[in-house]
């Protein structure tokens, strides 16, 4: 392979960089008892790009590994048929050679399929016997080993071979015309041992629909509200570290200025590709930069954005490591790794003691934002009364300005934890892993709006 | 290619059928960030498989097939048992799913496009990006009954992402089978200035719920959880619903030119025009052959298998018909209220219900009957079922949004709020 990323190379001129990757895996899905999907897969992906200077990108994604040489020159044509109205240029970065390898003495693609299917059997098995009010799910395994090369006429050298596994799980519950669900998710970077002993996961989404189903709407008001861990990590990463992703091409999103102000000294974010044993942690990116801890929010405040080297140099910043490709032929773009809310001080259940009438919300189901507006839609939430997680609730998604949400951000434990949730960053087109870290956090006097409307 | 493939697995399967497709797509972006080129093509085919009565699938690179075909075999031998009722070769409609003049295209034309539709944009304080696309390719689709057949593709697609100070981002697009025309640049255009030329408003004043006209964009938006519950096991387990009576739905992928056209669907099946909902009352839902199969039904010529994906029920072209009321009635007929020309219908975990609560960021103030400004931070909420209970008023003005056409709708007691 390295003879052929060199022959590939030399078929261009400017800057040209040419990245190869192969991918296998295997998907089980159950819809309730009934197996849907059993299967696995091999796909390649290749994607040559060239900066010829005074002219744009051009860039050429492929299937076929023959293909290479020729798609290098192809993205050279094209480069030459851009003029930019200014010149692009990349943010300097080291010149690294890495050989990268996980330990796969477990490797998932040495396990037969049946096999992959009867654990997923098991589990789908505790999941639908934990009450006779389940009345669908859907579950699933997936793994992924995932073989990278890349080069660059600057002599950056990859080879980078991962693997991970994952378990989902949907659960429905209906009693009496209504019906709720719950969701659950593990990822874990490794080989088939990685998600082993996962039974009381699948028993807990199905008790947690069950819970939900005669839970009362909330009262529509305002309330102190205690995010989990999971909850602060997935909205901070939608409305945070979402809007601290440099954009491509100026305009696919807002970019929260530096020096501006988002809430207490308490907040800071930040992202860490470097966090050791993660599924999303990295050595270089897929641009060739080495990565690094890259702080986003600093005591309330912007002082970082996640770059490509092309963002960096119109920035006038260093490049991040943050280039980051979703799909096997896609072209890198900023995206966050392993985002994280830094740990403030104090034992979470304090938080909940302080709180004589509140909101405790733990996981989402989602997060979007839409200019500064973010919409996050709980996945149970609990009221808390004198200090003590009291009924379970049905919460009505919350919407509120970016601003005013963290403006009112008013404690950050200190406690932290990854999350090993397979989350995704919720973006328009393919998504690419992600992990989030946080804290509990309190936000006082959030408007949560009655149920319906 | 595929015939030769499923000649050499007839003997050796219950039932196999196989879907290639290949694309080649070239997109050009302009703007404040550069210019780029990028060139994407791709050759991949899906098999799947019925093998002593139990089903399997698979997915991969054309180049690859027999190991493609190896793992549809893996795959079918701990699969589901499965009955499957599989189409026999049957007459296709002639339908246009590609343009000569789309296939003829070339970066240097597409960046001509993007430059133009960044020119008509261009504004003091303004910030343009554009893009233009166009993709082309090959879909062959067979099984071992004798279906074997191939169309060509091709779509365009061209766009703007524009932000004026303080404002939200303007994300506008067009899609077609045939290359962009200039009516489209300047539909995009008028799109844009609409968008973000009133002014904001300090205090709209919003009562709390009231009288919407949603444009073509959002009545798309806002029928959301109707198609949901028009798919596959929903409809066909589903419960009973209606809107009301002026409204009528068609899916139709035997329009020409449209980016839902096919003469026959990634099963194998003819595909047809279908009624989902006639004058309100929900007539027919959509499925796929093995959604069908399980229920004992027909296919509807629904099934969509695409590169790695696995099989996908989904609609072609969604043709919601026209009303009497014209464009330049719309805001009267709201008088005090509304008008949404598009939004996104939110991170709802079950979309089927219909409840909705969302920012809409394109929301404009309508007083007297007519737009007085844009509100910022709107929020949206309601039953869509309910909404669409009730129509006020349906324009005249049905528009293509890609492969959905659909006129404007002004619809009642939508809730209002301010973030």
């Amino acid at each position: 392979m390295r003879e052929l990323l060199a022959r590939a190379l030399a078929a261009g001129s400017g800057y040209v960089e040419l990245r190869l990757r192969r991918r296998w895996s295997t998907a089980v899905v159950f819809r309730k008892s009934r197996l849907e999907v059993a299967t696995e897969y091999h796909a390649f992906g290749g994607v040559a790009r060239c900066l010829v200077p005074g002219h744009g990108w051009g860039a050429v994604a492929f299937s076929d590994p023959e293909r290479a040489v020729a798609a290098v020159q192809r993205a050279h044509e094209l480069s030459l048929e851009t003029r930019p109205d200014r010149p692009i240029e990349l943010a300097p970065v080291p010149i690294r050679q890495v050989d990268q390898s996980d330990d796969l003495s477990d490797d998932p693609r040495l396990v037969a399929l049946p096999d992959k299917r009867t654990l997923l059997e098991g589990l789908t098995a505790e999941l639908l016997a934990a009450d006779r009010r389940i009345v669908d799910s859907r579950t699933s395994y997936g793994d992924t080993v995932v073989e990278t090369w890349l080069a660059t006429s600057e002599g950056v050298q990859l080879h980078d071979l991962r693997s991970e596994a994952s378990l989902g799980a949907l659960a429905v519950a209906g009693e009496d015309g209504g019906q709720e669900r719950a969701l659950e998710s593990v990822a874990a970077r490794g080989g088939w041992g990685a998600v082993a002993g996962r039974e009381a996961l699948f028993r807990d989404v199905a008790e947690r629909a069950v819970a939900r189903l005669h839970a009362p709407p909330i009262t529509a008001g305002r309330y102190p509200v205690i995010f989990d861990p999971r909850a602060t990590g997935a909205l901070v990463l939608q409305a945070i570290t979402n809007l601290c992703r440099s954009p491509a091409r100026g305009l696919e999103r807002e970019l929260l200025p530096l020096g501006q102000r988002l809430g207490p000294e308490s907040l800071s974010v930040g992202d860490d590709p470097t966090a050791p044993g993660l599924r999303t942690s990295l050595v270089l990116d897929d641009e060739g930069t080495p990565v690094q801890h890259t702080p986003l929010v600093r005591n309330g405040v912007v002082v970082g954005h996640l770059h490509t080297r092309e963002t960096a140099a119109r920035a006038g910043a260093p490049a991040t490591g943050n280039g980051l490709a979703p799909t096997l032929r896609s072209i890198p773009a900023a995206r966050p790794t392993n985002s994280y809310v830094a740990k403030g001080q104090g034992h979470p259940a304090d938080l909940i003691r302080e709180v004589p009438l509140g909101v405790y919300i733990a996981d989402v189901l989602g997060v979007s934002i839409e200019g500064h507006q973010v919409t996050l839609s709980p996945a149970a939430a609990w009221m808390i009364r004198d200090g003590v997680r009291a009924e379970m609730v049905k919460c009505a998604p919350l919407t509120t300005d970016l601003f005013a949400l963290f403006g009112r951000l008013e404690r950050v434990a200190g406690d932290f934890a990854w999350d090993p949730s397979a989350a995704t960053l919720h973006e328009a087109g393919p998504l690419r892993p992600i992990t989030t870290g946080a804290p509990h956090t309190r936000f006082v006097d959030l408007d949560l709006g009655a149920l319906h409307a | 290619m595929i015939g030769a493939v499923l000649t050499e697995l007839a003997p050796r399967v219950g039932h196999a059928d196989l879907v290639r497709t290949t694309d080649e797509t070239l997109s050009v972006s302009v703007g404040p960030g550069g210019t780029g080129i990028a060139e994407d093509q791709v050759d991949t085919v899906q098999v799947r498989a019925i093998e002593h009565g139990r089903l399997g699938w698979a997915a991969g690179a054309t180049a690859e097939v027999g190991a493609v075909v190896a793992a549809a075999l893996r795959s079918a031998a701990i699969g589901e048992p499965t009955v499957l009722f599989p189409p026999a070769p049957a007459g296709l409609a002639s339908v246009a799913t590609s343009s000569p003049a789309a296939r003829s295209l070339r970066a240097a034309d597409l960046l001509d496009t993007a430059r133009r539709l960044s020119d008509r944009l261009a504004r003091r304080g303004w910030t343009v990006e554009t893009w233009a696309e166009r993709s082309i390719g090959l879909v062959e689709v067979g099984n071992t009954r004798g279906v074997l057949t191939s169309y060509d593709v091709s779509l365009t697609g061209v766009g703007a992402v524009v932000t004026a100070a303080g404002g939200p981002t303007c994300r506008v697009h067009q899609s077609r089978v045939g290359p962009p025309e200039t009516a489209d640049l300047e539909r995009l255009v008028d799109d844009v200035l609409a968008r973000l030329t009133p002014p904001v408003l300090d205090d709209p004043s919003l009562p709390p719920s009231g009288r919407v006209w949603f444009g073509p964009r959002g009545v798309r938006a806002l029928l959301e959880p109707v198609l949901a519950r028009l798919i596959g096991n929903r409809w066909l387990g589903g419960r009973s619903w209606a809107l009301d009576d002026r409204l009528t739905l068609v899916d139709d992928p035997l329009v020409p030119g449209r980016p839902g056209s096919r003469p026959i669907c990634d099963d194998g099946v003819v595909t047809r025009a279908i009624v989902l909902v006639e004058r309100g009352v929900p007539r027919q839902g959509i499925a796929d052959l093995v959604t069908a199969s399980r229920h004992r039904v027909p296919a509807t010529g629904h099934g969509w298998r695409r590169g790695f994906g696995g099989v996908r029920t989904g609609f072609s072209n969604l043709i919601l018909s026209d009303g009497d009321l014209p464009a330049d009635r719309l805001a009267a007929t709201v008088g005090d209220g509304l008008y949404v020309p598009e939004f996104v219908f939110g991170p709802a975990p079950n979309r089927a219900n219909g409840i909705f609560r969302v920012v809409a960021p394109w929301a404009f103030r309508v007083e007297g009957g007519r737009i007085t400004g844009r509100i910022d931070g709107a929020i949206l909420a309601g039953d869509a079922f309910e909404l669409l209970g009730r129509v006020v008023g349906i324009g005249a003005d049905g528009e293509w949004i890609g492969a959905a056409r659909m006129p404007s709708l002004v619809l009642d007691d939508v809730r209002f709020d301010l973030r």
